[in-house]
């Protein structure tokens, strides 16, 4: 699996069962809006994150199809309620077929 | 005389009642019109409430904007907000974001940055599981805009 989209995930590595915790997600990418011409006057395409994923264990929890309203390097943040021991999957992809993705493990506490 | 005074009273009370529902008509008459927001309501109504939209009102730079939407929900099974959607009235792609909430999410709040072509109103959408439809709207004024461009 490519993953050539960095990002830096924050979330708690143990929770307890039915608490509720942050997930901070910044993915690193210019969110081209194709509004932008470079020093040679050629237009920059529009290029974004068009889908962003996360999963847990599985189970779609937050999914966010975007555009270029949403600023350069775009960061997300929302709250997951912690059932079971496992994994969040972050999973991205651009309008130039780029794709990211990542992993965080966690281990619910009763 | 006690027939003048009821119908006084009556008149009183009509008059406290529409003075009462004057907001709510007003608050529904507020939405800017944006077309792609009236694609996805489709003829439903969109009640304003139970959505939260914490943004400046002041930004300075439209290129990044922080914004938080909260929306009132005891995120049950039954109880929940299945999606949020994002519109602005003045960018060019006035769709900002739809997020889809999986039955996981603990806690209706969502925050990210966005970015503004000037000054506009923001209209946060929440689509309830029992397909309610709650916004609300609030205007920022931008010092300077995106989508500017900056060679």
């Amino acid at each position: 699996m490519i993953s050539d989209l960095l990002s830096r995930i924050q979330a708690p590595a143990s929770v307890r069962r039915g608490e509720v915790f942050a997930v901070r997600v910044t993915l690193a990418h210019p969110m081209e809006t194709g509004f932008r011409y470079d020093e040679h006057g050629t237009q920059t395409p529009y290029n974004v994150i068009n889908t962003f994923v996360c999963a847990y264990n599985g189970r779609p929890v937050f999914t966010a199809a975007l555009s270029s309203g949403i600023a350069a390097n775009p960061g997300f943040e929302f709250f997951i309620r912690a059932r079971d021991s496992g994994e969040l999957l972050f999973d991205w992809h651009d309008d130039e077929g780029h794709q990211g993705t990542a992993r965080h493990a966690i281990t619910v506490t009763s | 005389m006690a027939t003048r005074f009821l119908k006084r009273r009556r008149l009183l009370l009509i008059g406290a009642g529409l003075a009462c529902a004057s907001p709510l008509v007003r608050a529904q008459a507020d939405w800017p019109s944006i077309p792609a927001l009236a694609t996805l309501l489709g003829g439903r109504t969109l009640r304003p409430g139970r959505v939260t939209l914490e943004i400046p009102k002041l930004a300075d730079n439209g290129n990044s904007v922080p914004l938080t939407i909260t929306v009132d929900s005891p995120m049950t099974e039954r109880e929940r907000v299945v999606a949020i959607h994002l519109f602005s009235e003045r960018n060019p792609r006035p769709r900002i974001a739809s997020i889809a909430l999986g039955p996981d999410v603990g806690r209706a709040q969502f925050a990210t940055r966005i970015r503004l072509a000037g000054t506009q109103h923001i209209v946060a959408v929440a689509e309830m599981a029992d397909g309610a439809l709650w916004g609300a709207v609030t205007e920022v004024i931008v010092t300077q805009s995106a989508c500017i461009d900056d060679i």
